[in-house]
């Protein structure tokens, strides 16, 4: 147990203060002039932006407590005090959205080439032949990025001190708000390393980081205004009582900076949570680069679906929960029923699967990690990472994230509950149960693991983006939202768009994409017992002896 | 000590590396022969931990290379077929960096750069920029790298590849230093001269299977068991075959080139001077006759047959 326990601590030293790699990166970081030269354009940039707002403020004209005044200098008094404090924290709101666009912008592009980089010098085997971990390696390339991002900071430090003695802010705004910026700064870091390992290219890695980036920036941003605006709408702005997701974007940290979640009758502030949510979702993005980098990465694929069994769940569950009844206290339309609600949820959420289901169906051959079919369904392979465990570990993600998804719509209105929920949940389930067998289908056509994958990513847009812009040709688009017959009918994520009858069209959907699913599977087998057939034939010719 | 144990790594229907088994000593340096595609590279990376072998094992010093693959690569130094230097450091900082990953003490870190630089001649670079070292040096770098730790084992693979022959020369000395300091050393090679030099130990692997594996005399003589004489003769080649042929110790003689003689022969020296006087005393015109060594290449050539998995 002591022994277990010194090993544990010898390896976390190791792994977060004498990291090698972290060592090694901020060497290369800071050597030369590059750095200083980097460090002084972007304090000129960000003072000069300071000193053009502050300007702007001080001799703009306009209308200063109903009165017009042609200064507009809040020096001489022509505004008052309360006016001035808010266009101060307008001041201090405009440099922190500098700061946000700084974190957005640098996080992902000093992160996204990281680890294509050690790729290209095919540098792997020499780390990975020591006694090094995944984890290791991960962590000190994370931490290398994320101290260059929080050096930035800590240079902007002098210009928020401004907002503070000028009485804009205060300091534990500053505080939170650079707690709430290093947070997301380190989600939009984790993104981007675990797109580095999956990019051959470092082209190619800055621009999946970016478009993720920009994807989390968005639904990130949409859930913060909306529950701000919420906010304004229900108490004029004055309601910190809010759901921890609104201080999950870099432009909203000032909004969020005072916001609290009540857990067990307990003022939680929602910049810790925000700490939580950063730490699990990092933990989840280490995982998924290190099954990818290790040589054996038998127990780190165990960990990621452990994780992501767990924690995808709970947060949908407090998703919905919180949803509901915040929802219902800030006086907006609760939903009413939770089968329109919940099974639109689900299947919107598990469209997110399209990245990884390619990684739980596909097998082939990877460089010189071979993945070999051992079977269709087998739920003793199911946390293992081998081709056979890939379909009960889909379905049972599904139905964990449903029963979540509902069990916290139910908690909010148990009358609304009824068995239509189960439709969305056969949709949802069909729906993905069709596209893991199009990647087996392609998995047992092609020889390449990437180029099965390629074949089912590729088919997926084909099946669920292409149709839209020809669909919307011939038929219009309210259509698609009727429960009347149209061209709509036949596009796959038609029941999301429905009226009152989503649900029997989600079951109907459900019900012929399983079917489809099964005769595609069957057909995958059988191609791949042939394939399997002919490289036997083939090891056999090859080695008359064996 | 290193015992590899039926080691067999199977890619579905294809076979890389079927049950490969030697054990080696300290001391030993292992010369690992095969054409390209016959399994080397599959055999050295499952013994690095690298890749999960399919079957077998190996054991470096009591530490299962399946189960216990951590504790084997704080033992093993593994330098692969290509550099996979990060050109924008220092010489140093390259060390340094690869001492941390070895957890090397912080406190002795510069000692033992200190102490791999100067076994590998490198002492004088310590701050240029690993970009401007010459491939030479860059190969000596990755063989310092593998020394920061102080490993029983070195795996290199194809360390000479594409290096000039004085380059080649200096790491040959190296490696041969390094047996001396009684590292076990696995050296594998396509190029046969490379290896002879200074192996001690000799495996022949081809489509995955090892043909042969032992003390290169021992291989050598195994294949030849008879020694071989070369006479070289002013005239009369002919009329001195068929003598040869009836005098003692000799199972066969034929011309092997214009008044040259190749005889098989199972005599001691004492008897091969007797040959000798017996031919000059027949008025026979004898330039030479000297003993045809076998060398790797002979037996290479031998047991291989050129197919690849």
């Amino acid at each position: 147990m002591l022994g277990a326990a010194t090993a544990w601590l010898r390896e976390n030293r190791a792994v977060y203060l004498d990291n090698g790699t972290s060592q090694r990166d901020y060497r290369v970081q800071l050597r030369g002039n590059k750095s200083i030269i980097l460090f002084a354009i972007y304090l000129i940039i960000l003072i000069g932006t300071a000193s053009l707002v502050y300007s702007n403020i001080q001799v703009g004209s306009g209308y200063y407590g109903g009165t017009y005044s042609p200064y507009g200098t809040f020096g001489a008094r022509r505004m008052s005090i309360v006016e001035a404090q808010q266009t101060l924290k307008a001041f201090y709101t405009t440099i922190m959205m500098l700061l946000a666009g700084v974190v957005s912008i640098i996080a992902p592009a000093l992160t996204a080439t990281t680890v294509v980089t050690e790729r290209q010098r095919r540098s792997f085997d020499l780390i990975f032949s020591a006694p090094v971990t995944p984890k290791y390696f991960l962590v000190g390339k994370m931490m290398s990025s994320f101290r260059y991002t929080w050096m930035l900071l800590i240079l902007a430090l002098p210009v928020t001190a401004v907002c503070v003695v000028l009485g804009g802010a205060s300091w534990s705004d500053v505080l939170i708000s650079y707690l709430l910026l290093s947070v997301q700064g380190l989600i939009m870091t984790s993104i981007a390393l675990l797109l580095s390992t999956i990019a051959t290219k470092a082209v190619g890695a800055v621009v999946w980081s970016y478009a993720a980036s920009i994807a989390y920036l968005y639904c990130s941003s949409i859930l913060s205004f909306v529950f701000a605006f919420r906010g304004i709408m229900g108490g004029g702005g004055a309601n910190s009582e809010q759901p921890f997701y609104v201080a999950l974007s870099p432009f909203a940290v000032q909004q969020a900076a005072g916001t609290y979640t009540t857990i067990a009758g307990h003022h939680v502030p929602n910049w810790f949570l925000a700490i939580l949510f950063a730490g699990l979702v990092s933990k989840l993005c280490l995982l998924g680069a290190a099954t990818l980098l290790s040589p054996r990465p038998a127990k780190e694929i165990r960990s990621l679906r452990i994780h992501a069994l767990v924690v995808a769940p709970l947060f949908l569950f407090y998703g919905m929960w919180s949803a509901g009844s915040s929802m219902g206290s800030a006086g907006m339309v609760v939903p009413t029923s939770a089968h329109g609600y919940g099974g639109r949820v689900l299947f919107s959420v598990m469209l997110g699967l399209f990245i990884i289901v390619p990684f739980l169906s596909c097998f082939g051959v990877d460089g010189e990690r071979r993945y070999w079919p051992n079977g269709v369904f087998s739920p003793k392979h199911m946390l293992n990472g081998t081709p056979a465990g890939g379909l009960p570990f889909l379905l049972s993600f599904i139905l964990i994230n449903a029963a979540a998804i509902f069990g916290g719509l139910w908690i909010n209105d148990r009358s609304s509950f009824d068995s239509s929920a189960g439709m969305w949940v056969v949709y949802t389930l069909g729906f993905w149960w069709f596209f893991w067998s199009i990647g087996r289908l392609a998995s047992s056509a092609f020889a390449g693991l990437k180029s099965a994958r390629t074949m089912q990513f590729a088919a997926f847009l084909l099946i669920v983006v292409l149709p839209i812009p020809f669909l919307s040709v011939f038929f219009d688009w309210i259509s698609a939202s009727s429960d009347e017959a149209s061209g709509w009918d036949l596009y796959i994520l038609h029941p999301l768009f429905m009226g009152k009858t989503a649900a029997d069209s989600a079951l109907v959907w459900g019900v012929i994409l399983s079917a489809l699913a099964l005769l595609l599977t069957l057909v995958a087998q059988i191609q791949t017992r042939r394939k399997m057939q002919l490289l036997e034939e083939r090891y056999v010719r090859n080695n008359p002896t064996a | 000590m290193l015992e590899v144990k039926n080691l067999r790594k199977e890619y579905g229907g294809l076979t890389a590396v079927q049950g490969v088994s030697f054990n080696l000593h300290p001391g030993d340096i292992f010369g690992f022969i095969g054409s390209n595609g016959a399994g080397k590279t599959t055999t050295i990376r499952m013994i690095s931990t690298l890749l999960e072998p399919t079957s077998g094992t190996a054991l470096l010093n009591g530490a299962d290379i399946r189960r216990d693959p951590m504790e084997v690569r704080r033992m093993l130094g593994y330098m692969p077929d290509f550099f996979g230097l990060y050109d924008d450091v220092k010489v140093w900082e390259y060390l340094d960096f690869f001492a941390a990953i070895y957890q090397v003490p912080t406190k002795k870190r510069a000692e033992v750069i200190d102490n791999v630089l100067e076994l590998t001649d490198l002492t004088v670079k310590k701050q240029a920029f690993v970009q401007s070292l010459s491939r030479g040096m860059q190969q000596r770098l990755c063989l310092a790298r593998c020394l920061v730790h102080d490993p029983t084992l070195l795996l290199l693979d194809e360390p000479a590849s594409g290096l000039d022959p004085r380059a080649r020369a200096e790491l040959k000395e190296l490696i041969a230093e390094l047996g001396r300091m009684g590292k076990i050393v696995i050296v594998s090679s396509h190029i046969l001269p490379e290896l002879a030099d200074f192996c001690n130990t000799v495996g022949i692997i081809e489509r995955g299977t090892l043909l042969a594996c032992g003390p290169v005399d021992r291989i050598v003589k195994e294949m030849q068991p008879n020694r071989k004489l070369k006479v070289s003769l002013i005239r009369d080649g002919s009329e001195a075959t068929l003598a040869i042929r009836d005098m003692p110790f000799v199972l066969g003689a034929q011309e092997s080139g214009e008044n040259e003689i190749s005889v098989d022969y199972t005599g001691d020296h004492e008897a091969q001077a007797d040959l000798l006087a017996d031919l000059i005393k027949r008025n026979f015109r004898v330039i030479t006759i000297q003993e045809d060594f076998a060398d790797l290449e002979d037996v290479f050539m031998k047991l291989t047959t050129g197919a690849v998995n």
